[in-house]
């Protein structure tokens, strides 16, 4: 099987079919990530971006002259384009996200406490939604997707350690948050 | 998984329940989709560089017979200086063609 660089080198030469063998190998990685920033009320908007990354990065291609490895590239770009589709003022009106998707898949309990628990689930994604964008990345990469942290470092480069501070950072700010609201989770 | 600190059990319980939802999927005809624009963009920059290269050389091409005119050289001259250099131009890629075909 070729490597990456085999690939992008035969890409960079014309060869489509190498280029559509990149597209399967990192495809889901960049839907995930693009999907952790944007945030789960935007996964049709998390699919066209991803679209639009490997449209750019095909356009790129002959830039690329491999000093970093093309995945670590292609991740550096969709987290950017991720980032800047968010910042324009549609991304910013609270969405249902996390809330929503939540409930179409828990167990119905009593109504006190589905009360509660809505409520406090609101609580806990505005929270989150006022986290910096790679905390929130991270914890839905890690809560969200399931991705491991090696993966998380990987997809947002930088190293193990870093990842896994980010997840323990959002933790704590998101403990201290709750707690101004009302919540302690101690 | 992350190592956690004693006080961060109780929020990791409450994200991992909060934040269950089904995992979304890229659509099937994603690759299929993608390709297709790869193949239109591929296609409309060969078109947009042939255009340019091809204005280019046709500007180029009058310029230099009109100057060469001027300056009172003949048009047989003038044809060779310039069909001959693209002939040479065009001579490595047609002879490649002739060795894959043959």
């Amino acid at each position: 099987m070729d490597s990456d660089a085999q690939l992008v080198r035969r890409a960079q030469g014309g060869d489509q079919s190498a280029f559509a063998e990149l597209v399967s190998r990192h495809r889901d990685l960049v839907f995930s990530l693009a999907v952790s920033i944007l945030g789960p009320a935007h996964v049709p908007e998390a699919e066209d971006l991803a679209q639009e990354v490997f449209l750019k990065v095909y356009r790129r291609l002959a830039s690329f002259r491999g000093d970093a490895e093309f995945r670590s590239w292609l991740y550096r770009i969709t987290f950017n384009e991720a980032v800047n589709l968010k910042s324009r003022a549609r991304f910013r009106r609270p969405a249902a996200g996390e809330v929503a998707l939540r409930s179409a898949v828990t167990s119905e309990p009593g109504p006190d406490e589905q009360a509660e628990d809505a409520e406090r689930d609101q609580a806990l994604a505005e929270c989150i939604r006022k986290l910096p964008e790679v905390y929130q990345s991270a914890l839905r990469l890690y809560y969200w997707l399931g991705k491991g942290v090696g993966e998380i470092s990987e997809m947002l480069g930088v190293p193990e350690n870093t990842a896994k501070s980010y997840l323990h950072r959002a933790r704590q700010l998101l403990r201290g948050m709750l707690k101004e609201r009302g919540y302690s989770y101690e | 998984m992350s190592e956690l600190n004693p006080n961060e059990v109780e929020i990791d319980r409450l994200l991992r329940t909060s934040m269950e939802a089904p995992i979304p999927t890229l659509s099937s005809n994603f690759d299929q989709h993608l390709m297709l624009e790869v193949q239109r963009t591929s296609v409309s920059n060969d078109r947009y560089r042939l255009a340019v290269l091809g204005g280019y050389g046709s500007i180029s091409v009058l310029a230099c017979t009109l100057i060469m005119h001027d300056q009172g050289l003949g048009w047989p001259a003038i044809a060779a200086s310039i069909l001959v250099p693209l002939a040479v131009v065009a001579m490595p890629r047609t002879f490649r063609r002739a060795r894959t075909t043959a």
